[in-house]
């Protein structure tokens, strides 16, 4: 196919990856600055700034306070999502439209809408707000993502595998955990990763229903109110540099994929 | 309705064109040229380059050399919307978002065709095609046949110089297609549209064509009339690809110019064809050529004391394995007399009917 | 028998969690709305909210604009560069690297993202810095930071991925066929684009829209990190009422409020997409108006 240069959307293109740059570039940059203001000039080098921050103990308290969080959080999702994929994708019930549909419903109610509902829930039923309330906020907000990311490889899947491990003397279990989910292992891998940063990064949810919870972004929102000292800066970099190692492991996936849907 | 104007010269030209892709020669320095009002079929298997060919005169591939020119004018370089040709693609890609009727008339409307001008043109041609009566389904209400006419339809909407098609019967059942081959063939030769027609079927290109063209490994092997191709094959690969065939080992062992003999597998046939006496030849013969029947039932059979290795019946007709001297032959019977394998046959080979390669 | 106990098994337990942590919240938000000084059910807080003299429908007006205009700049840069992406862009390799690099920045997560463009936009900020040394201006854009601008900037900073990502699926989806049929048949690639590529992606646009829309009508970080003094949004107010004013029947009020001038802001965009996608789409000589639509079924 002859593909031709088309200097519009190869402009706009170019723009959207500078915009998506730009500021990442920039918090990085000056989490090197000697001054502890985010404003130019940039009057030097130093790696000070990642010194305090790793010699905080807020951050590193706030850190075991998140990475419990999303890795419970990725856990449970992970396994109602990918069950939850299974159901919309195979299950043959009446209303399956419907309650399909009623599983998607978070993506559009908004975050802030759901955090006051829970922490309103929550209190009513008594149940005490911290880790356990966050986790369960969160599990609601990331799920329908999970199933998102296992809903694409489980309608690609031939039917007939299943059918084949069934023939061949493999149990309902022992073809789902021999043949199917090994199959879709790389769409629950996605979404586990994916159930983990949204989880990491999520704040509204932790804000209304996490009373003593200081989890990182808590931790970077009361920071950033009060002079945005360069540590959140080098907090930001550290953690770009985590979601973008996380990220060159599932490229190779994508592109299969791409290549795939061609 | 006449598409194409009377024109002087060739339709379409194709000169010395090739095409590359990487080390992979797809199409590799072909010619041919396409008169006006003619049907042309490039047959070939897949991989033979015949689609990037005619992915080239559509504008859709860049060609790496040569020219090729449509009513005289080069179409190097030219994008696709400025090249006088529309095609009927593979599998058809009707706009699945319009209308039958929009999808004939869209061709129209992007020349900037006024809408009441391009709706009456779409719906005329709809009406030849005798679709007129679904001017406003969508295209997935359609059947198999029904979308091709539609694509032939928004093709020939346009006027074009040439219509190119890319397969355009590969996605239907085989019942129908053979129906459609001959309406579709007749629907071209009623308007006297010029036509370049891509398939890998030899029955769709025998059907269709008013000349063949036969490539193979991105090369052209022959152009001509079918009947020509089948009777003359200038290379061993059209002799195989159309048609069956036995490619026999022969020598010529004398005669004259006018009246070549070879001697095949014991006997001496006939067999136009310039090479020298003493020289080895290849040589096919076409089972339909070969007349079988019991020893001694044959006056004068070129062979005597062939012996009949396998009968397969299919039908109306047998086909016959012989062996002659160490050669093998295959032959076509009617009916189904009582030939048993391993008997001893008489076998007659119709004058001239061998053909040197 | 068995088959459809394991597809009860598959959905039951997300399908219990929605209806006792998502529906039930919900239900919950919307009674509590109802109790009002008089008692319950009342309508005092509505009346409060939608009353004569409320700010508040100004607000949730200035709310729903600012997330109509993040939709629509999402769509201006998105739409262009999945199409170049999709349709233009031979390699896989390079999609998915753009892609991903999109995504790891989006991943960083929404409170870094937007407190990033404090150096970008503020006084000593990137942007005046660099027009300051090319001798674009004497003295610093003060207007960059604090105020709408940098609001809608942030906020289509932190949405329109999702627009790029379902947008470039749905062009993903498309066959290069449908391309190369209206370039053969005369169109030039942009009449190809508008006829042929926007209306066949336009699910996808729409799917975008909602979430990039859903995001940000609630959203408080953006105009609480940059907005300055300029003007309230809702999602700020209900925080507020829940944590500083401690008014949680006003909270759920104006919670249940925003649901609904959300939605019909949805509905209005709905009608006004399918419109548009039509006009683009169609050529201008159908039958009758809308009569190939999946309703002319027979």
């Amino acid at each position: 196919m002859r593909r031709e240069f088309h200097w519009f959307p190869a402009a706009v293109t170019g723009a959207m990856l500078v915009y998506s740059l730009l500021p990442i570039v920039t918090f990085t940059l000056f989490s090197f600055n000697p001054s502890p203001f985010y404003a130019f000039p940039l009057t030097g080098f130093t790696t000070d700034w990642y010194v305090k921050l790793l010699a905080d103990g807020r951050i590193g308290d706030s850190l075991v306070a998140s990475v419990t969080i999303a890795a419970s959080v990725m856990v449970a999702a992970t396994v109602i999502g990918t069950m939850f994929a299974f159901f919309v994708v195979r299950a043959a019930v009446p209303f399956k439209r419907v309650l399909a549909g009623l599983g998607f419903l978070p993506l559009v109610v908004p975050v802030l809408v759901l955090a006051a509902g829970l922490q309103v829930t929550f209190v009513e039923i008594g149940l005490p707000l911290g880790f356990g309330t966050v986790i369960l906020g969160h599990v609601i907000y990331a799920t329908p993502f999970v199933t998102l990311m296992v809903m694409a490889p489980l309608y690609r899947y031939n039917p007939a595998l299943d059918a084949a491990a069934r023939d061949l003397g493999a149990g309902p279990f022992t073809t789902l955990r021999l043949v199917t989910l090994p199959i879709l292992w790389p769409g629950i891998r996605s979404g586990a990763l994916l159930a983990f940063l949204l989880s990491f990064n999520e704040w509204a949810i932790a804000f209304f229903t996490g009373r003593g919870v200081n989890s990182l972004p808590m931790l970077v929102y009361s920071l950033q109110r009060n002079g945005l000292p360069p540590t959140v800066l080098a907090y930001a970099a550290l953690s770009t540099a985590v979601v973008a190692i996380a990220a060159l492991a599932v490229l190779p996936l994508v592109t299969r994929l791409l290549r795939g849907s061609k | 309705m006449t598409v194409s104007p009377l024109r002087k010269g060739h339709a379409l030209e194709i000169d010395k064109v090739s095409k590359a892709y990487g080390h992979f020669l797809a199409v590799d320095d072909v010619s041919l040229a396409v008169e006006p009002g003619e049907i042309v079929a490039i047959l070939g298997p897949s991989g033979s380059g015949k689609t990037a060919l005619l992915g080239m005169v559509g504008g859709r591939i860049a060609a790496d050399g040569g020219d090729i020119r449509i009513g005289g004018n080069s179409v190097m370089g030219l994008p696709p919307e400025k090249i006088d040709a529309a095609t009927v693609f593979q599998d058809y890609a009707l706009f699945p978002h319009l209308s039958v009727l929009e999808n004939v008339g869209f061709g129209l409307r992007v020349r900037g065709v006024a809408k009441a001008e391009a709706r009456k043109r779409a719906l005329e041609m709809l009406a030849i095609v005798g679709l007129e009566a679904l001017a406003d389904r969508n295209i997935a209400q359609l059947s198999g046949g029904q979308r091709q006419r539609v694509a032939t339809a928004r093709a020939l909407a346009v006027h074009p110089g040439i219509l190119l098609l890319d397969e355009p019967l590969g996605a239907l059942d085989r019942q129908i297609r053979g129906r459609l081959q001959e309406e579709l063939a007749r629907l071209l030769r009623r308007l006297n549209v010029t036509a370049l027609l891509v398939t890998h079927d030899q029955e769709e290109a025998f059907t269709m064509a008013d000349r063949i063209a036969v490539m193979q490994g991105g090369k052209l092997e022959q152009y001509g009339p079918p009947a020509e191709l089948y009777r003359w094959p200038a290379t061993e690969f059209v002799a195989t690809f159309l048609g069956n065939g036995t490619i026999v080992e022969g020598r010529r062992a004398g005669g004259t110019d006018d009246l070549p003999l070879f001697e095949v597998a014991g006997a001496f046939v006939v067999a136009r064809s310039r090479v020298a006496v003493g020289a080895s030849a290849r040589l096919l013969v076409r089972p339909e050529h070969v007349e079988v029947g019991p020893a001694g039932s044959q006056p004068a059979p070129t062979w005597r004391d062939a012996r009949l290795a396998g009968v397969v019946n299919t039908g109306g007709t047998s086909r016959l394995t012989l062996e002659i001297a160490g050669t093998t032959l295959e032959a076509l019977s009617l009916g189904g007399f009582d030939l048993v394998p391993g008997q001893t046959v008489d076998c007659t080979l119709a004058a001239e009917a061998a053909v040197v390669l | 028998m068995n088959e459809t106990w394991r597809s009860w098994l598959s959905g039951t337990p997300w399908l219990l969690m929605i209806g006792c942590f998502f529906i039930l919240p919900l239900a919950g938000l919307l009674l509590m709305s109802f109790s009002g000084e008089g008692g319950f059910p009342s309508l005092d807080n509505y009346r409060v909210v939608l009353g004569e003299g409320s700010d508040r429908p100004a607000v949730l007006l200035r709310t729903i604009g600012t997330a109509l205009s993040v939709v629509l700049l999402s769509i201006a840069i998105a739409v262009p560069a999945a199409y170049y992406l999709a349709k233009c862009v031979l390699s896989a390799r390079v999609q998915a690297a753009v892609l991903a690099l999109v995504a790891v920045t989006f991943l960083v997560g929404p409170l870094v993202r937007t407190v990033a463009w404090r150096g970008i936009l503020g006084r000593s900020g990137l942007v005046n810095t660099v027009l300051q040394g090319l001798g674009v201006i004497d003295e610093p854009i003060m207007a960059l930071l604090y105020g709408r601008p940098a609001v809608i900037v942030a906020m289509t900073y932190n949405a329109f991925p999702f627009m790029l990502f379902t947008v470039f699926l749905a062009m993903k989806m498309i066959d290069d066929r449908y391309l190369a049929a209206g370039r053969d048949l005369g169109a030039g690639p942009a009449t190809v684009f508008w006829r042929i590529v926007l209306p066949l992606a336009a699910p996808g646009i729409w799917t975008g829209a909602i979430l990039v829309f859903v995001p940000t009508i609630s959203t408080v970080l953006e105009p609480e990190i940059l907005g300055g003094t300029s003007g309230r949004l809702a999602a700020t107010e209900i925080r507020d009422q829940f944590f500083h004013a401690l008014n949680w029947p006003m909270g759920s009020t104006l919670t249940i409020v925003l649901i609904v001038a959300g939605g019909v802001a949805i509905l209005a965009l709905a009608l006004v997409t399918a419109a548009l996608a039509r006009l683009s789409g169609r050529i201008g000589i159908a039958m009758r108006a809308g009569s190939t639509g999946a309703g002319s079924a027979r």
